[in-house]
């Protein structure tokens, strides 16, 4: 299917990216084989910690509570 | 060990509660607040939502508020975060945040544009309002997927061995190549709300069919590039209808004047929307974004060697990326306007996890779904760890 070229740039503010994601996305991309899941195993934290913020600059892994939640 | 970042943690020092009806008084109301925390630091402003909606142009005025630039062109970052409910004009201020969050109990509520009729109505004045909320439809539909897509990526790419053999192929099908990655998310969602991709899956399925067919139609034609845009659309109709007329060959019920003219008008529609709509120019963003996502395993290495000799040359990497992931990208971007489409049409109540698969959110705290936020900061190392850390372990 050829014909029209509707390539005309989508208004920029509307979804505004960032380098962050990028660097995101070429890790996955060049470590992971692409695959998201694989690059998110590998910096959860193990199965009985989660990360807390420890100050601005720093977070560490800490054993998770009973009954509290952990991302 | 990562560290926190701010772009995508909800901070209540810097937030607006959106938690009534969206209404101009809701607008006067936090104005103040919003230009002071815009006009204080360019730091994200968290918006905390729990409404019913209300109307959809004051919603924009506190989105565009709280993103317009300040005196030296900085524009703060919008976290958006359902605390209870987002509904109708709430649940598009969450979606369009800069990074979305939905707390584990709350419910996202979407339907289409609705307006008070008024006075009773004529047919043309009815046909005029059908026209108006279709045309908000669409613009609030597309605008919506331009936020759900980058979500929506991240979401397939976790389903490894449908998003593998999709990548794999070298030229998919717009049908079949689509269809195990919709079955792998419709078992993320609620049977009732998985209407929505079967009907997305019947989409993809008719545009794959008529591709085929009206392809076969246009290679007749040495250069289709000189023809006259109404003569391009002429052989486009001409192919749709023969490929209407060849798939109902058996039936002899089956005629032009017994809807198969509309039947036939729809498809002419849903083609040339999907080729050449308006949604077709987000490709080129989405190529240089996600592009090299959908690189096979071969593919990818060549393309890592380019960024290496190449780092800054964007246009580079877009033009290579262009012939190998353009035809992967567009049947999954069109998916996304399609659901985006149904979600501002007709009703869906949507749980975090659900909003979560459909790209509606980004996080959802206290689950194990993979977040960009995590991602983010395990990219953005603190300082070196200490031995006498209280409690802790090193990460895997």
């Amino acid at each position: 299917m050829a014909k029209p070229d509707v390539t005309e740039p989508a208004p920029a503010d509307e979804c505004r990216e960032s380098e962050k994601v990028d660097k995101v996305i070429n890790v996955i991309v060049s470590e992971f084989e692409g695959d998201t899941s694989r690059f998110f195993e590998s910096i959860r934290p193990k199965e009985d910690e989660v990360w807390r913020v420890k100050s601005k600059d720093e977070m560490v892994a800490v054993r998770k509570v009973a009954g509290a939640h952990g991302g | 060990m990562p560290a926190p970042d701010p772009d995508y943690r909800e901070n209540c020092d810097r937030a607006i509660y959106v938690a009534s009806e969206i209404t101009q008084d809701l607008v006067d109301r936090i104005t103040p607040e919003l230009n002071r925390l815009r006009l204080s630091s360019p730091d994200p402003i968290t918006l905390y939502i729990d409404s019913q909606g209300g109307g959809i142009s004051a919603a924009e005025t506190i989105r565009q508020l709280a993103t317009a630039p300040n005196p030296d062109g900085q524009c703060c970052r919008l976290i958006t975060v359902v605390t209870g409910r987002a509904a109708s004009a709430a649940a598009d201020l969450l979606a369009l945040g800069d990074y979305a969050i939905a707390y584990n109990h709350a419910q996202i509520v979407y339907h289409g544009s609705r307006t008070p009729a008024g006075t009773a109505l004529t047919y043309e004045g009815a046909a005029s309002l059908a026209s108006n909320l279709q045309q908000t439809n669409e613009f609030f539909s597309v605008r919506l997927a331009r936020h759900a897509f980058p979500r929506l990526v991240l979401r397939l790419t976790q389903f490894n061995k449908e998003f593998n053999e999709y990548r794999a192929q070298t030229q998919p099908p717009v049908a079949a190549g689509v269809q195990p990655l919709i079955k792998a998310l419709a078992k993320k969602l609620d049977p009732e709300n998985s209407r929505m991709l079967r009907r997305a899956q019947t989409r993809q399925k008719v545009i794959g069919e008529l591709t085929a067919s009206v392809g076969r139609h246009l290679r007749r034609f040495k250069d289709t590039s000189s023809m006259s845009d109404a003569r391009f659309e002429a052989e486009l109709l001409k192919a749709v209808l023969s490929h209407k007329v060849r798939t109902h060959a058996t039936e002899a019920n089956w005629n032009l004047s017994r809807g198969g003219l509309d039947e036939v008008r729809d498809d002419f529609n849903i083609l040339h929307d999907f080729h050449f709509g308006t949604q077709k120019r987000d490709l080129a963003r989405w190529l240089g974004s996600y592009g090299s996502l959908f690189l096979k395993d071969d593919e990818r290495a060549e393309y890592t060697e380019l960024v290496k000799q190449k780092p800054e040359d964007r246009k580079a990497h877009v033009d290579w990326l262009k012939p190998k992931s353009e035809p992967k990208i567009q049947p999954l971007w069109y998916l996304t306007v399609s659901v985006c489409r149904l979600l501002q049409s007709e009703d869906f109540v949507l749980s975090p996890s659900e909003a979560y698969w459909l790209g509606i959110v980004d996080e959802v705290p206290g689950t194990d779904l993979a977040n960009l936020r995590q991602m983010v900061e395990a990219m953005k190392p603190g300082p070196p760890q200490q031995p006498d850390l209280p409690v802790s372990a090193a990460p895997k």
